[in-house]
């Protein structure tokens, strides 16, 4: 009787899985090892437009085929080989021909013996979301082009003042009008960044490819800090002889290493030398705990200074993040230093990472491709 | 042919705020200082008064800032020296390839009044050793 009974609520709990997927909101297929559809859920037809019938027997290249090989590449290492779940966006295309967005998750179901049995894949059409996300980056880049004029008046004025334009000014007044002007440079950093951001992720971030030499880049942003007022920082720049030039968008570059360099600065102690290295790494060579399956430019931006707390170090590259010691030390940093950096990387094909201490400093590592092709 | 007016800057800038800033720092760092707050205008300015120098926005109502420079670059006579002061960089790479003869590229949310001096100063003596026209 109550074998029976387990029957039965068995039974419907299968039912009910199976209805569960199926009339699931999200598109859910699965399919065999080979990554043959075997199921469909009703809402893969819709976000694809095919029948169950069409899709049966066929691979998700139905719909798919919209992205460079390596992206599908990287899914099969990841799910065939490593054996692990895949999540991804990406762009599909319906079989009226619209293209969509995506955000997938496909998953390898394993026997006991860790054989591959099927594949759940789940779909979800985020075209709607990516448009509000285009038009918030938008607004936010049409907001921070609109926001310099405004900044660059006000640090204007701020220094006429203190450069006497309007007559010597009384202590106070000058102590507040440095507030201001420094008011101003900060609010031209975070638009100057804010508007970076945007343009990366609008896709009309200018990039130029062109041949950067290392070593003047480099030379070039120290002397800019040497103009700093006092203290002024000492570096120490090791820069292989004989160094390729990058095929990057140098002014980008820049961009990057004089960030790397800021920080290194602002965080560093007792005006200890900030250290700025740069070399060639062969194929499979050891760079800081990393390999590469290529040839690697790698800079090293290295200061003996306040470090970042372990438990802080996943976030690093986070908008807006700033570590607690940091925020002590500098109260007025913007937060999209790193995360700038990391996303220009990102274009480049390179990597970032670092190692730090607290209390003993921090290295950053940059390691990028000869020949970076322009996204 | 009427020659360069040696001491004088035109300020093409349509922000009130920023054209006044501009006018009345370089006029206490001792230059003579005209201005104009449309492209229109300040081509009308560059070609009837024939300063040395101009600093150009891009982004001005009637006639923009490079087409102002297309213009002026196609009226014969001396040619005077161009500083682009725009708070639109990707005008200013716009820029960089259209007209070699512009000077300097400068971002206003960036650059200190002091810069912009010190390069007009810098313009000014190439112009009093060399030569500015072409």
């Amino acid at each position: 009787m109550n074998d029976l009974v387990t029957q039965k609520a068995m039974g419907s709990v299968l039912e009910r899985f199976y209805l569960a997927v199926e009339r699931a909101n999200d598109h859910i297929i699965m399919t065999d090892a080979q990554g043959v559809i075997v199921y469909a859920n009703h809402a893969a037809e819709q976000t694809t437009g095919y029948s169950r019938s069409e899709m049966l027997g066929k691979t998700p290249a139905l719909w798919g085929r919209q992205m460079e090989p390596a992206f599908y590449q990287k899914l099969w290492q990841t799910i065939g080989v490593e054996k692990r779940a895949f999540t991804g966006e990406l762009k599909n295309k319906r079989k009226d021909g619209t293209l969509y967005d995506a955000e997938i998750r496909v998953s390898p179901i394993l026997d006991e013996s860790g054989n591959i049995l099927f594949y759940v894949g789940v779909e979800r059409d985020v075209t709607k979301l990516k448009d509000l996300d285009r038009a918030k980056t938008e607004f936010i880049s049409l907001a921070s082009h609109n926001l310099k004029g405004p900044v660059s008046a006000v640090k204007w004025y701020a220094e006429m003042l203190l450069t006497g334009d309007a007559g010597e000014l009384p202590p106070k007044a000058r102590e507040y009008t440095e507030e201001i002007h420094n008011a101003g440079g900060r609010m031209s950093d975070l638009v100057g960044s804010l508007l970076s951001i945007s343009r990366i992720d609008l896709g009309t971030l200018a990039y130029e490819v062109g041949s950067c030499d290392i070593r003047s880049l480099v030379d070039e942003i120290v002397v800019d800090f040497a103009r700093t007022p006092p203290p002024v920082p000492v570096f120490t720049v090791e820069v292989e002889e004989k160094l390729i030039p990058l095929t990057v968008d140098c002014d980008l570059l820049r961009e990057i290493v004089r960030n790397l360099i800021g920080n290194a600065v602002n965080y560093n102690r007792n005006n200890e030398p900030v250290i700025i290295r740069a070399f060639h790494k062969r194929a499979g060579d050891e760079v800081y705990g990393r390999r590469f399956a290529e040839d690697r430019t790698v800079i090293v931006v290295a200061d003996k200074g306040i470090g970042i707390p372990v438990s802080e170090q996943s976030k690093v590259f986070e908008q807006f993040f700033r570590a607690t010691n940091a925020q002590a030390a500098i109260p007025n940093g913007t937060g999209l230093g790193l995360y700038l950096v990391l996303r220009i990387v990102g274009k480049m094909n390179g990597e970032i990472w670092f190692s730090s201490r607290e209390g003993e400093g921090t290295e950053f590592y940059l390691a990028l491709p000869y020949g970076v092709k322009a996204p | 042919m009427t020659p360069l007016q040696t001491d004088a800057v035109l300020v093409v800038e349509d922000d009130a705020a920023l054209r006044k800033a501009l006018v009345e720092h370089l006029t206490n760092e001792g230059f003579v200082v005209r201005t104009a707050e449309n492209g229109v205008t300040g081509l009308a300015t560059a070609l009837s008064e024939r300063p040395r120098l101009i600093i150009l926005d891009l982004r001005l109502p009637a006639l923009s800032g490079d087409e102002l420079l297309h213009k002026l670059r196609g009226a014969e006579g001396p040619q005077p020296y161009v500083i682009v002061l725009t708070n639109d960089e990707r005008m200013l790479t716009v820029g960089k390839t259209m007209d070699d003869g512009v000077t300097d590229y400068l971002v206003k949310a960036d650059v200190t009044l002091a810069r912009v001096v010190e390069l007009a100063r810098a313009r000014f003596q190439t112009a009093d050793t060399g030569h500015a026209d072409s």
